[in-house]
């Protein structure tokens, strides 16, 4: 209630953290509204030989090669046509050495939320959708469950491991050159 | 002494050359008596033998001349005279008679009368005379030899030489003057007169001395001679010496006394001989046994054996209440007549006989004879006798009757009658016992039979015939006892057909009874039959009207629905524009909807950069969101414009899809209508069939309703006929229960509980048999257990 009240306002809090979320095979997830870079409509994607299959492709965003990745995919749900009220959110990511862009495909984005601290829930323990090591809370607004992911974790462990991440870089090494 | 009897003037006349000899004892009762003697008496024989001469005496006879004859046989002389003797029956003969004594060595010891025809002029002068003396004027002088014999006895040869000499001397001269007397009468002279008294008397004188010593010396001791020898034939000595050698006429009177004498010797001693046999011959007639009787040529019995005399005796009695004159002692002498009521015809019959003749039966008072005639002939062939042989049968034709009357009686069905057999001995007894047992047996088994069908008659079926018979009456028996049982199974067998026939009756009744009640019913729904046609008539009327106010309505319809079609493509035209109109809307829709996402996007956008620049971005976010919540929306209205719009689309094409329905359905409406035309039409047409149909139906419901009558009246009938069933079964049973059947064998009895259960079977429903399982079910259990208690 007291979440809602702040986005009607639109003032948040001190302790408040804004999440962007999104929705997925009916589920709501949630991201921190830091880490996304901006949302785009679905655009057609140059694929990549040799990358998983849950690599969509990669897009050239203002110069800068962004791989595109198919949650629904990465996490086993059934894919459905990419249409034009398709959603790709574009991430940035600060990793070990360096900032990390890309775009994840979702099905559509919901709403921007602030939430406080207190009205996080550590998640339970069982799997969703998205397998529950990369879950950080729960939040429940509106009567409704919202899923808050991690996102550097679901990127870094769960999407890309060291050496994906290494070949993507020196794709989007090459791709820059 | 004798009584006085009465005489007619009737004289019978004795036939020339017949003789009446008879024979008396001493004292003149009759010994014996020739047939004409009987004959002409009139007596029977036993009336004549033993009885006293003087029956046949005549009153007019004076006593002298019987005294006289008398006086003269006493002393051994014959006695010759004219006697007038008197029949039975009152009539008299005249005859001569020769009285004279029969000797046997010199004594007398009965006398022999031998009678002949007088002349008329002997008669009239016996007449004459005897009428005198009884009137006392003259005395018995002269009538005979007697006198002329005593004569001879006391004047001896000389004097009666003598005496013949006047009387011939007289003759001469009576001759003398009958002839001159003629002689006169004829016209002669006197002359003639004198020579011829004077030719006599010289005639005279010669015969008178010629005979005188012819008679002394020649005739007298011939004379004595021949009176010897005559004598000694006399007395019958037949073997005395007659000198035969003599020459002169004694001599030849001699010899011809010699023929005489050997003759008469050897005739009398034939004749004797003949007696003898025939003495034999009549002593073994005499006592056979066969009933003999003789007649002479004129039918009169001369014999009888005593067969015969005892049966006549014995008939007498019978035989005079048909010939109240037969007197059974008196039959020999008679003639045969006396047994004949009709003697004429006998005597026709008897004298025409030839040969043997057996007469039939004849009931002589109450006897039953028969008679067997032969007739006897001379050797001439003359008629001379008639050998009767009388057969008594009756006690054969009673016995005869007796047996016919059995016999008819039992013939007449009545078996009661019997031959009495305490009278009877030999053939007859046997055959009476005989007789009497087969009609006992006879009797025996009609009464069983009797009374076995009369206790059927009665309808008694328990009798049965148990006596022991042999060959066809004990087929008799076996038939009998069968025909009662096979009608006694027979009845039984009726009995319970009748029961069921009853039963039977009785459900036909009741069948009928429904059946009548059905045929009414029938008869009520016929009536309602008949009227509902009447009003199905009317009502095929109606619908014909009907039909015709629909066919003018199909047309309307058709027509009416071609409009529709019309309309219909009119509007599917509209629709279509309204679905291009829709699209369009659809497609600017889209393009807000399009615009609201981006704008949503930016938006988004614009929040993020908002939250990266912080506090600074704060006001940037409310704008962000401000946007954002109008994009949203004019996406919801999008959104909304966009599903009503869809559901508009949607609804026209529904519409479209229905008016395309509704234009099929109204092609298929004008199409039906045209068929609903069409079949109206045939709906008429039927109608007009029905209604002809309806006719006939009219016409089948009134045959139904005469048919029904008909059934009606015959359900009627068949109700009384099948009361009348009912009474009459009802009657049977009551005449077949008349039958009394007694105790029913065993082998009956189970054939009768077969019929029983076959009629219960065929009568009784399933239930019956159903039940019958359970209780054999029951029965099987009942008889486990009883097998478990066993073990």
């Amino acid at each position: 209630m007291e979440a809602v009240k702040e986005r009607e306002t639109g003032i948040a809090d001190v302790n408040e953290n804004q999440y962007l979320t999104f929705m997925l095979s009916g589920e709501e997830y949630g991201v921190d509204i830091l880490t996304v870079q901006e949302l785009r409509g679905w655009e057609d994607a140059t694929p990549i030989p040799n990358s998983p299959s849950f690599v969509s492709g990669i897009i050239n965003l203002r110069g800068v090669v962004v791989p595109i990745i198919n949650l629904r995919d990465r996490f086993g749900l059934e894919n459905r046509a990419f249409d034009a009220t398709t959603v790709v959110i574009i991430v940035k990511l600060a990793g070990n050495d360096r900032e990390r862009v890309l775009g994840i495909v979702v099905d559509a984005v919901s709403e921007v939320y602030s939430i406080s601290g207190s009205d996080l829930k550590p998640p339970p323990d069982m799997d969703g959708a998205i397998s529950i090591e990369f879950v950080k809370h729960l939040a429940t607004i509106d009567n409704k469950m919202i899923i808050l992911l991690d996102i550097n974790r679901l990127i870094n462990e769960g999407i890309f491991s060291k050496k994906e991440t290494a070949d993507l870089d020196v794709h989007e090494i090459s791709v820059e050159e | 002494m004798r009584k006085k009897l009465s005489v007619t003037n009737n004289e019978v006349e004795m036939l020339d050359g017949h003789m009446l000899m008879s024979t008396t004892d001493l004292k003149g009762v009759i010994t014996s008596c020739n047939s004409e003697f009987i004959e002409i008496s009139g007596y029977t024989e036993q009336e004549l033998i033993g009885q006293p001469h003087n029956v046949v005496r005549h009153p007019d006879m004076p006593a002298a001349a019987f005294k006289d004859l008398w006086e003269t046989v006493q002393e051994g002389n014959p006695w010759v005279g004219q006697v007038k003797n008197r029949c039975k029956n009152g009539d008299y003969y005249w005859v001569t008679a020769n009285v004279t004594p029969l000797t046997e060595n010199g004594h007398v010891t009965g006398y022999m009368s031998v009678r002949y025809k007088p002349s008329r002029a002997e008669v009239s002068a016996a007449e004459a005379l005897y009428a005198q003396i009884n009137a006392g004027k003259a005395t018995l002088q002269g009538t005979g030899k007697p006198s002329m014999q005593e004569r001879m006895d006391n004047v001896g040869i000389r004097r009666l030489f003598h005496s013949l000499m006047a009387i011939l001397f007289v003759m001469f001269a009576a001759v003398s003057i009958f002839i001159n007397n003629l002689l006169t009468h004829a016209g002669e002279g006197t002359d003639v007169t004198l020579e011829v008294f004077g030719s006599f008397i010289g005639m005279y004188a010669l015969l008178f001395f010629g005979t005188r010593v012819m008679v002394e010396k020649k005739v007298l001791p011939a004379i004595q001679i021949i009176e010897e020898n005559l004598t000694e034939l006399a007395e019958g000595n037949f073997q005395a010496a007659i000198n035969v050698h003599r020459q002169d006429r004694c001599g030849d009177a001699l010899r011809s006394l010699k023929v005489l004498q050997i003759r008469q010797g050897f005739m009398v001693n034939d004749t004797q001989q003949q007696a003898t046999r025939m003495l034999r011959i009549k002593t073994a007639l005499d006592e056979v046994s066969s009933n003999v009787m003789i007649a002479d040529g004129d039918f009169n019995i001369f014999y009888m054996n005593n067969a015969a005399q005892a049966l006549m005796e014995n008939a007498e009695k019978d035989f005079r209440k048909d010939l109240p004159n037969f007197h059974a002692n008196q039959l020999v002498g008679t003639c045969i007549d006396v047994f004949h009521k009709d003697p004429s015809h006998q005597r026709r019959l008897l004298g025409a006989l030839t040969s043997s003749y057996a007469s039939k039966d004849m009931n002589i008072g109450g006897r039953v004879m028969r008679v067997v005639a032969n007739p006897v002939c001379s050797e001439s062939g003359d008629r001379v006798a008639t050998v009767v042989e009388w057969i008594d049968r009756t006690e054969e034709v009673a016995v005869e009757k007796e047996v016919q009357g059995i016999v008819e009686a039992a013939m007449a069905g009545n078996l009661s009658e019997r031959i009495a057999t305490e009278d009877k001995n030999g053939f007859f007894a046997a055959l009476s016992g005989g007789i009497n047992a087969l009609v006992d047996v006879s009797e025996r088994v009609i009464d069983d039979t009797l009374r076995v069908l009369g206790a059927m008659s009665q309808g008694n079926l328990t009798e049965s015939i148990d006596g022991d018979y042999e060959g066809q009456f004990g087929t008799l028996k076996e038939n009998s006892n069968t025909t009662v049982h096979v009608l006694r199974d027979l009845i039984g067998k009726v009995r319970m057909t009748a029961t069921d026939v009853s039963n039977g009756v009785v459900e036909i009744a009741g069948g009928n009874a429904t059946l009548n009640d059905r045929t009414q019913t029938q008869a009520a729904s016929l009536e309602e039959t008949a009227s509902s046609i009447e009003e199905m008539a009317s009502t095929v009327q109606q619908n014909a009207d009907n039909a015709r106010q629909a066919d003018q309505l199909a047309v309307d319809a058709r027509e009416q629905a071609e409009q529709g079609g019309k309309i219909v493509s009119q509007a599917v035209v509209a629709m279509s524009g309204i679905t291009e109109s829709s699209n369009k809307i659809s497609d600017i829709i889209s393009v807000i909807d399009e615009i609201a996402f981006q704008t949503n996007l930016l938006a988004l956008n614009a929040a993020v950069e908002a939250a990266r620049a912080g506090e600074q971005g704060r006001g940037f976010a409310v704008v962000a969101g401000e946007v954002r919540a109008l994009a949203q929306r004019s996406a919801e209205a999008a959104k909304e414009i966009k599903g009503l719009i869809n559901a508009s689309v949607e609804s026209v094409n529904e519409g479209s899809e229905l008016v395309d329905k509704s234009g099929e359905a109204l092609d298929v409406i004008v199409q039906s209508v045209q068929k609903v035309s069409d079949i109206i039409a045939e709906i008429a047409a039927a109608g007009q069939e029905q209604a002809s149909g309806i006719d006939q139906i009219n016409q089948a419901i009134a045959q139904m309703d005469s048919v029904t009558q008909q059934n009606a009246a015959l359900v009627e009938e068949t109700t009384a006929a099948s009361q009348t069933l009912e009474q009459q079964s009802n009657d049977m049973q009551k005449l077949v229960s008349a039958f009394e059947l007694g105790d029913v064998t065993e082998e009956e009895e189970l054939v009768a509980k077969k019929l029983k259960k076959m009629a219960a079977k065929a009568a009784v429903p399933k239930k019956a048999a159903s039940k019958k399982t359970k209780v054999r079910a029951n029965s099987k259990y009942a008889s486990q257990n009883d097998d478990w208690e066993e073990f």
